[in-house]
């Protein structure tokens, strides 16, 4: 008589099987009345297909650049070595724009991890939504020794992606109506503004100084620091200018204290 | 434990992303929908858009995610974020599925089959006693479709079900269509199947679409899509099922190539009409919910 495995050894082989081209589930008992193979098959082809379809959709741009099949390709590795930790799947696809960045960019232009991550930053963009600007005499009622530790939560819809390439260009080529055949790609540096809520997104060049305020106030900053960085980035850094843009483009919520650092911290 | 126990009188549809600014738009003359707790975990405007709508229609949760059937646990975190969604809806119904979709916390997106033994049985009626401890609701435990079955089995679904909700006190959805394809696919009697079904603790129904496929092996299978208008052969089971149980609230589930709102509604007034007619010719009155 043959001991039959326990549940998890089943799910365990029954996982393996589905994730791999050919794994097959001997000694586990599945049964059908044609060739459980075929049926094994069925669970396989789902996992792979509904991935596919997933981060086909996440990455547009990527794909766009790509071609479908490099694109299936790369979502299957990526799934592979890398696969989602949530059941919400919207929340999985920057582990392909990791991915990109190591061993799965080997081979492929370099600028393809940036044109990933940006796909993926405005997607999530999109979904987000937008909260009430606070306007610039907003900050007329924070004590004027306290401003420089004060935080200017932003947009939840804006992200900021520094790249080596203008990768920007290749997006708006996509979303044009007419790209043109060719297109001489030369490296440059670009510090993007990715953003988006309820549906929509757009994006914008930021020059050095104001994308390194404005990506230290989204990593929750306090305002002296970010505006210290600005500085760092651009000795011409306006840091007047700089605020009065940042609460005219709409990008300031909230602003909050500084949380106190925890002990020994 | 709480349930919220607003009667369903007509049957609903299952609601999608590419829906919400219609319905918001055109409030359209649905029964109630049905949601995925998944689709809105990670996506904040499609959240908001679903609490606008829940003020003004039921909402049924139907997560795909809770994996009561994974031998390593419920993956607690997602739980609590389903929670959280479920508090602020305040559904009609939650529910899920007799399978397994996680396993050592690689999320598989599909719903897997599971051996029907003393083990699977204990470990399901743990995990729904979790799940309805931490929603603090009832659960209602959807039959899958299967494409294969384990030698190892050694009770029918059906006997299966009956047991969890004798462990766990959980109630039932029973998928006319999963009932037709699993029949199909694994060679019993769908009829029988419904006959063996624990009726008593039905709290829902749901009807999709499926394809068939060919085999290498001269046989066909039959894949549940929800991509397609409901099968005839679905239509008459379900007609069955109501004259042996009943009326319960029934879902129009849709998932791929999804067609326009009105098509969806379509098929709602469709199954109101077949558990009408399936009443009347039995002689029945509506037991709702």
């Amino acid at each position: 008589m043959v001991a039959m495995p326990s549940l998890a050894e089943t799910q365990t082989r029954f996982r393996h099987a589905i994730g791999t081209d050919n794994g097959e589930m001997a000694g586990t008992g599945i049964v059908a009345p044609g060739n459980s193979s075929e049926r094994l098959a069925i669970y396989r082809r789902h996992f792979r297909e509904s991935f596919r379809r997933h981060l086909r959709g996440r990455f547009p741009t990527l794909e766009w650049l790509l071609g479908t099949p490099r694109m299936i390709e790369l979502a299957d590795a990526v799934v592979r070595t890398r696969p989602p930790r949530m059941p919400s799947l919207a929340e999985y696809g920057s582990e392909l724009a990791s991915a990109l960045e190591g061993e799965l960019g080997k081979g492929l232009p370099p600028y393809l991890s940036s044109v990933a991550w940006m796909d993926w930053h405005l997607g999530n963009a999109a979904v987000s939504v937008a909260g009430e600007t606070l306007a610039i005499a907003s900050l007329a009622s924070i004590d004027p020794g306290k401003l420089g530790d004060t935080v200017l939560a932003v947009q939840p819809g804006a992200f900021y992606l520094a790249a080596d390439w203008p990768v920007d260009t290749l997006l708006g080529l996509r979303l044009s109506k007419n790209p043109p055949d060719r297109l001489e790609f030369e490296p440059e540096r670009v510090w993007l503004e990715l953003r988006g809520a309820r549906g929509t997104f757009s994006f914008t060049r930021l020059d050095t100084g104001s994308f390194a305020f404005r990506s230290s106030l989204q990593q929750g900053l306090a305002l002296g620091v970010a505006a210290e960085t600005g500085l760092r980035s651009d000795v011409a850094f306006d840091i007047p200018a700089a605020l009065a843009a940042l609460f005219a483009d709409g990008l300031v919520i909230a602003l909050r204290p500084l949380p106190k650092e925890a002990p020994n911290a | 434990m709480r349930e919220n126990n607003r009667p369903l009188l007509a049957a609903g549809i299952g609601l999608r992303l590419q829906h919400l600014e219609t319905v918001l738009r055109e409030r359209p003359k649905a029964a109630w929908f049905e949601i995925h707790p998944e689709n809105y975990l990670a996506n904040p405007y499609a959240a908001e858009m679903l609490l606008e709508i829940a003020r003004s229609y039921p909402i049924s949760v139907h997560s795909v995610g809770v994996s009561v059937g994974s031998a390593g646990g419920v993956d607690q975190a997602h739980l609590a974020r389903v929670r959280a969604l479920v508090d602020r809806l305040d559904p009609i119904m939650v529910s899920g599925h007799l399978a397994w979709s996680t396993h050592e916390g690689d999320y598989l997106n599909d719903l897997l089959p599971l051996p029907y033994t003393a083990e699977s049985l204990s470990i399901i009626s743990r995990h729904i006693d979790e799940v309805q401890q931490a929603l603090g609701r009832p659960y209602h435990l959807e039959n899958p479709s299967n494409y294969l079955g384990f030698a190892q089995s050694t009770m029918t679904e059906t006997e299966f079900l009956a047991a969890v909700v004798a462990n766990t006190g959980c109630r039932l959805l029973c998928d006319i269509s999963n009932v037709h394809v699993s029949a199909h696919n694994l060679g019993y009697d769908a009829y029988r199947y419904v006959d063996e079904f624990p009726g008593g603790a039905i709290g829902e129904m749901h009807l999709g679409g499926f394809e068939i496929e060919d085999e290498d092996s001269g046989t066909t299978v039959i894949i549940d899509t929800h991509s397609q208008p409901i099968d005839g052969h679905a239509w008459d089971l379900y007609a069955y099922a109501i004259s042996r149980f009943g009326m319960r609230p029934t879902l129009i589930e849709w998932d791929n190539a999804i067609p326009a709102l009105d098509t969806l509604l379509a098929e709602a007034d469709k199954a109101d009409a077949f558990a009408r007619q399936a009443l009347s010719t039995n002689g029945r009155h509506a037991l709702v919910g």
